[in-house]
């Protein structure tokens, strides 16, 4: 016994890490914080004070905790896919900040609060549009994993439901204070917009002293405002020592509350920002580009007003869709209302999610205006009648499945809508206190908003089905009985199936330039008729007029990407500088990508795909072959760039390049949606398909990537810095832990190793002990942070 | 045909050579232990074209108590040496409605200027302009359009002149700021209170903001420069791309870009003669049209221009030559929207709309007597239509145009980096928006300015001059040790029986101590309670020994203040070192004074929302 005393203490005190015990997590979310000024910053003394600039950070988790120094954005560095990523754990289901609907139109406003808030208070909404279309897809948050009584959260894009109270007491707050210091404030300029921030803080500070609380947060996005409109370092670090401030308040509460040896407390940012000072970020207006003749002259789409700071209309809050006519349009001219044929999601800047419409419905257009055109030469008409049947019978086989599979589903929505009709009927009208407490009023009120859901999505699939009937049924005699109106055979404000890339190097734009012109068989020439565009080395070399900053290239666009079925992801910098990305699945479940340097990708009219392999060289898509930080020696890089690489072995290899994890990122980008777990009732499976299909509707045709210091804003001008690439100091972000000493959180740490948004929700699955949940996530859990339990842990 | 030389120039600041600074900060030693800190200017000199001249532009009196210890500096009177008292003829010609000219320029000023701001009083003018204001709305106003007009317009222009002299030593201050080698004469947290002071003395309400607001004041301003700045750059550049133009920044040495031009290119113009222009936030007429340009006779320059469009010196190989023809100066620093100073094809364009605009402003108030406070509806349609106008970016902030102005007149007349012959060009048109009668030609206000710094520098060292500065010091020592009942009795008797007499051969040895120990204990009260303001602990955003200073002076000042001890008492409760904590603790053991019950335990949880970084002058 004696003997083993010592033995047992030693046991006993290697064992503490794995006793660790989190009660509490407090996530402080910062959008945009990027990982270099955070790191300048911090390692930056202050003359005056003798200490870091950001001197509660450096304390809290530089010194007493841990820092991953190589934490990057999976997916496209841009709030809304990011955050969806950090706040679930699972692979990418939503692709930008804003998606559209190519059959109904349908603008997911992702970014857009106040139509959430109107809804809320007229009870048609209960939740973020993003965490509806998470919810749809059956995809929990990280706060789901919480018991509702026992979470905080703040304002933020995956948001369920909104505390009033907050918004009530804010500005009484604000107001509430001395006579003199408010006239300081106005004389200095009050600062309403952070009001609700203040009062958030206030509300996260008192529960903290509440030890039924196992979950707060608290959003900011103070410095990815402030980034965003200004380069220079002074006014970056007041937002980042802002933050600093904010964290050395809750670092004290935390201390205080009587869970602080339980409490980790994490800093987590969404993506970086590609911000240098004394450089201005420059934007190009693609807005222009695919207004004017040589773009396409397209009616464009926008969730936001152009230059809305100086429009009255730029005003509405409530704006989700803003169409731009084109003055050059070829054939739609000032039809823009109801035929747009392109659809533009800018937001985050250095990409931009590109819909066009469908090239056989511009082609059908063209077509229909001419056969309805009075006085049309007899001829023509009946050769632009032929060819009008021609483009249908063309696409016959996959609209007949489109329209057949769609009924199916609809049909399945028509009698899920009953039940949960009925349902909803037996939910009571009025809830008691405890019941509002335990959440179970907004369960109910999600029920409703899912059938209103529901009710939209069966009357705009089935308008554009009618249309796709009525396009299958038609029979050229139609013509000649009556005039057929355009809208009951082109859909309204639908961009129809994706395009391939076939359309895309043949887009049709208008008619061409001498009308539509009769092949010498009295047939329609149908490559002499058209005016086409290619639109991927139109966009590629784009150059500008004014360059006056030496650091920053004339072409604002670095690269394309799109799928290419069967081929993998199509990446295009230039004729001669291709490269496809290609993924498979190894026997154990895990996933290998390699990169095919290539040249003169094209697609036949046929669909078959023709490309020349090239050999590695400078100017690729994501420029690794010439990129000194990447991992792989100079004689070694062109047969490693061509073999296939597990991701993490591509993750090691590249995490350092300019464009950090650009691979592992594409492929999450382009995944296709999943299709969510159901039961096996045929109707679920309907629906789970149906609800696969809408994600795959809200994929663009293809993304366009800005140069370094180029960006897409249109709404407004963002000189300060932008993000949206995978270029690395968009894709760095950060990511803290501190914990109370019985965390387990390891003091005075930097994690070198790399890691992405799939691993935080596993760690903190990991560190509150939840490591069964954590083992059905996809990404690999902070070892260094949570160190996996042994088996016999696992519950 | 060309009556200009064409230039071959550089193009844009980051092909310069690093310029030697054009602004300088020199210190003067003056009687009794006070100093006068001046800013220097290299401005051109107008006869011989060259920058040479070394301009006195700003000067501040410093009280240091003849040590070199910034934690007993006071800084009081500030004095912008451009800025004169008007003539005779610039005084009438101000009171004349709608006369907008320069009514002559004063070339000599010989007396010492009116110092622009008290900074150890700065609320004193915010209550002369609060009475001049509600005597002209309730004595003159009533008495008929003439004086109502005359009144207004007068006080108008001498409210113009005296912010016009402000925004221009912002600018130089901005500058200054922006070279740290100059902190060393005058430290970043003077300049900083100086150019807040400063910028807040043109708001109604702005000298009544207390001391601790100023570095979120400066630093708000800063921040929000940048941004504006930076907006109108990318907001000019994309209207130049979009029309085809050419955008070139003007910048200070190492600042960011606060004017701009934009050229067109002569062979563009050739090429491309019915090009589509898009007029909106450039305000000027379409150039692709215009026959002026086509037989342009006026300032051109040549510009080489590598393959990727980046502007590059002459003989870089590859390079290609345009010719130049510059169309508009704009300002980047006016809210939202560049603003155009000068138009090279309308030289009077710009002239005319500020005309119209000030006229129209006039005309309701002055002639027809319609003011904003005293006509509810006339302010809510005034409301209404200036935020129509100002969302769809036209310029209705008259007070920023001003700025804009001031600020284009003070880089032009500092900046080396443009061709001397465009630099002339661009100063005679911006001199046509001089609209104030009394504001002087820029090329006299340099001599203006020497002869009244070496009026100031005689008036420092003489006898009268000290005695003011032993005057100011008296009142000091009063409000630290008098109640503001018995220093208003004692004004009140000033008022009548003048100032006691002061002998300026003697220093007051005894004065200056307690003004010594006052100002001390003042500096290390006000460190500690923005620190404590600013974060919970305060050892944790701040250098403990430092904290150790202050608490340790206080406890040792005799003079101490029950505020001084409950703020010994409070960093004790929240610090986390060792070290401090025994010095407070000594420190309160020392004053007999109780921990602070609330706050005794370490860590508690701070109030709401504190502010969020503290400044000091250390």
């Amino acid at each position: 016994m004696t003997w083993l005393s010592p033995r047992c203490a030693l046991l006993l005190l290697l064992s503490i890490p794995l006793a660790a015990e989190v009660k509490r997590v407090v996530i402080i979310k910062l959008d945009g914080v990027p990982e270099s000024v955070l790191e300048r910053e911090l390692a930056r003394v202050d003359p005056l004070t003798r200490k870091s600039t950001l001197p509660w950070m450096d304390r809290v988790f530089a010194q007493g905790g841990t820092r991953i120094d190589n934490f990057y954005v999976r997916a496209i560095s841009l709030s809304t896919p990011s955050w969806s990523l950090l706040d679930t754990g699972q692979h990418l289901q939503i692709h930008g900040n804003a998606e559209f609907d190519r059959y109904t139109g349908r603008v997911y406003d992702y970014m857009n609060f106040f139509p959430f808030y109107l809804g809320y208070a007229r009870s048609r909404k209960v939740d973020m549009p993003g965490v509806e279309v998470l919810d749809d897809q059956k995809i929990p948050l990280l706060i789901d994993r919480f018991p509702y009584p026992a979470i905080y959260q703040s304002f933020q894009l995956y948001q369920r439901g909104v505390r009033w109270e907050t918004l009530k007491d804010a500005l009484p707050n604000r107001f509430s204070r001395s006579l003199r210091e408010l006239l300081d404030e106005w004389t200095i300029g009050f600062e309403l917009g952070s009001t609700v921030e203040e009062q958030t803080e206030r509300e996260l500070l008192a529960k903290l002293s509440d030890p039924t609380i196992q979950y707060l947060d608290y959003f900011t996005g103070d410095f990815d405002h402030v980034a965003h409109a200004a380069s220079d370092v002074a006014s970056q670090r007041l937002a980042l020592q802002r933050i600093d401030a904010l964290i050395g308040r809750v670092w004290t509460a935390i201390q205080a509350s009587p869970l602080a040896a339980q409490t980790v407390l994490v800093a987590v940012s969404d993506h970086g920002m590609n911000t240098q000072p004394g450089l201005y970020s420059q934007g190009y207006n693609l807005l222009h580009f695919f207004n004017s003749r040589a773009g396409g002259a397209h009616h464009v789409v926008t969730n936001r007003h152009p230059l809305d700071e100086f429009k009255l209309r730029g005003l509405d809050p409530f704006v989700s869709e803003v169409v731009t006519q084109s003055d050059d349009s070829l054939y739609l001219k000032g039809e823009g209302d109801d035929y747009p044929t392109a659809l533009l999601d800018l937001d985050g800047n250095e990409r931009a999610s590109v819909y066009l419409r469908n090239s056989a419905f511009n082609t059908l257009h063209i077509l229909l205006k001419e056969i309805n055109r009075s006085g049309a030469d007899p001829a023509l008409r009946r050769a632009a009648i032929t060819g009008f049947f021609h483009v249908i019978d063309g696409h016959r086989p996959e609209w007949q499945d489109t329209l057949r599979q769609i009924s199916d589903e609809l049909g399945a929505l028509r009698r899920a809508m009953e039940r949960q009709h009925a349902q909803v009927e037996l939910e009571p009208r009025k809830w008691t206190k405890e019941q509002r407490d335990a959440g179970l009023d907004k369960a109910a009120r999600r029920q409703v908003v899912q059938l209103d859901s529901w009710r939209e999505q069966e009357r705009t699939y089935s308008a554009y089905l009618r249309v796709l009937s009525k396009l299958l049924t038609l029979e050229p005699s139609d013509f000649d009985r009556h005039r057929m109106a355009e809208e009951d055979l082109i859909p309204k404000r639908a961009m129809g199936d994706p395009n391939s890339v076939y359309d895309l190097q043949n887009y049709v734009v208008g008619p061409a330039a001498s009308g539509l012109i009769l092949a010498p068989d009295g047939s329609l020439d149908f490559v002499r008729s058209f005016e086409r565009v290619n639109y991927a080395p139109l966009l590629t070399s784009l150059t500008v007029r004014n360059n006056v900053q030496a650091a920053v290239g004339s072409r604002p666009i670095d690269f394309l990407a799109m799928t290419v079925p069967n081929a993998g992801i199509w990446l295009y910098a230039a004729e001669d500088k291709q490269a496809l990305l290609q993924s498979r699945e190894t026997l154990n479940g895990g996933t290998e990508l390699r990169y095919v340097p290539i040249r003169g990708l094209h697609q036949s009219a046929d669909g078959s795909i023709h490309y020349e392999p090239a050999a590695p060289a400078p100017g690729f898509p994501l420029r690794m072959f010439e990129d000194d930080q990447l991992a792989v020696p100079q004689s070694e890089r062109e047969a490693w760039l061509n073999s296939w690489h597990s991701e993490a072995e591509w993750f090691h290899a590249i995490e350092q390049t300019a464009y950090s994890n650009g691979i592992i990122a594409l492929h999450e980008q382009f995944l296709p949606p999943a299709i969510s777990a159901h039961s096996n009732d045929q109707d679920a499976g309907l629906l789970a398909r149906f609800n696969q299909r809408r994600r795959r509707l809200a994929e663009p045709d293809f993304l366009i990537f800005a140069n370094d210091h180029w960006n897409f804003n249109v709404r407004s001008f963002n000189p300060g810095g932008n993000h949206g690439s995978f270029l690395r100091a968009s894709t760095h972000a950060i990511l803290l832990f501190a914990g109370g000493a019985d965390t387990g959180i390891p003091h005075h740490q930097q994690v070198e190793a790399p890691y992405d948004s799939l691993s935080f929700v596993p760690t903190i699955l990991e560190l509150t002990g939840m490591h069964a949940e954590a083992a059905k996530l996809p990404g690999r859990p902070i070892e260094e942070v949570a160190p996996r339990p042994s088996p016999s842990d696992t519950h | 045909m060309l009556q200009s030389a064409l230039v071959t120039l550089l193009f844009g600041a980051g092909f310069l050579g690093q310029p030697s600074p054009s602004y300088r900060v020199e210190r003067v030693p003056v009687a009794d232990g006070a100093e006068l800190i001046t800013v220097f200017g290299r401005m051109h000199d107008s006869a011989s074209g060259s920058q040479d001249l070394d301009v006195p532009l700003l000067t501040v009196l410093r009280d240091s108590l003849g040590d070199s210890d910034p934690a007993n500096d006071r800084l009081r009177s500030v004095w912008i040496l451009t800025s004169t008292r008007p003539t005779p003829w610039q005084r009438a010609a101000s009171a004349l409605s709608f006369g907008y000219f320069r009514a002559g320029s004063k070339r000599h000023a010989n007396r010492v200027p009116s110092p622009a701001l008290d900074l150890a009083s700065p609320s004193r003018s915010v209550y002369g302009n609060l009475f001049s204001d509600g005597l002209q709305a309730l004595e003159f106003d009533p008495l008929g359009a003439a004086v109502r007009s005359t009144t207004r317009t007068y006080r108008g222009n001498s409210s113009d002149y005296s912010k016009l002299q402000v925004f221009q030593a912002l600018t130089t201050l901005d500058n200054v700021e922006r070279e740290p080698a100059n902190f060393s004469v005058l430290p970043d947290s003077q300049l900083r209170e100086i150019y807040s002071r400063l910028s807040l003395s043109t708001h109604t309400f702005g000298g009544l903001v207390r001391d601790q607001k100023l570095a979120r004041y400066y630093d708000k301003q800063s921040s929000q420069m940048e941004e504006t700045r930076g907006h109108n750059w990318e907001l000019l550049r994309q209207r130049a791309e979009l029309n085809g133009l050419i955008f070139e920044p003007l910048a200070m040495a190492s600042g960011t870009p606060s004017e701009a031009l934009l050229w067109i290119s002569r062979s563009d113009l050739e090429a491309a003669p019915e090009r589509r222009f898009e007029g909106q936030f450039l305000s000027i007429a379409n150039p692709w049209t215009d026959e002026r340009l086509t037989h342009w006779t006026g300032y051109s320059q040549l510009r080489y221009f590598d393959p990727e469009n980046h502007p590059v010196p002459p003989g870089t190989s590859g390079a290609r030559a345009e010719e130049m023809i510059p169309l508009a100066l704009y300002n980047l620093d006016y809210p939202r929207v560049p603003l155009l100073l000068a138009d090279f094809r309308d030289s009077l364009k710009p002239k005319r709309r500020e005309m119209v605009r000030q006229g129209a402003s006039s005309l309701v108030t002055g002639v027809f007597g319609l003011t904003r406070l005293g006509n509810p509806s006339f302010f809510a349609a005034n409301v209404a239509f200036t935020f129509v106008r100002q969302r769809h970016g036209a310029a209705v902030n008259h007070s920023a145009r001003l700025e804009a102005y001031s600020e284009a007149r003070a880089f032009l007349a500092v900046d080396s980096s443009l061709d001397p012959a465009l630099n002339a060009e661009l100063q005679r048109r911006l001199n046509h928006l001089a609209l104030n009668p009394r504001e002087n030609d820029v090329s006299h206000e340099a001599n203006v300015a020497r002869e009244q710094y070496a009026a100031l520098l005689r008036y420092a060292e003489s006898p009268r001059g000290a005695a003011k500065l032993e005057h100011d010091r008296l009142r000091e020592l009063d409000a630290y040790t008098q109640s503001p009942a018995r220093r208003l009795a004692a004004s009140l008797g000033r008022f009548f029986v003048g100032e006691p007499r002061v002998d300026p051969e003697k220093t007051d040895a005894i004065l200056h101590a307690r003004l010594d120990a006052y100002r001390r204990s003042q500096y290390h009260e006000r460190f500690l309670d923005q620190l404590l303001a600013s974060s919970p602990s305060p050892d944790v955003v701040w250098d403990a020994s430092a904290i150790s200073q202050s608490v340790a002076a206080l406890s040792a000042d005799a003079n101490a203040t029950p505020k001084a001890q409950l703020l010994v008492s409070r960093v004790c409760a929240a610090s986390t070192e060792g070290d401090l904590r025994l010095t407070c603790l000594r420190a309160l053991q020392h004053a007999n004074a109780p921990l602070v019950p609330a706050l005794a335990t370490s860590g508690s949880v701070p109030g709401p929302i504190a502010t969020a970084v503290p400044s000091f002058g250390r």
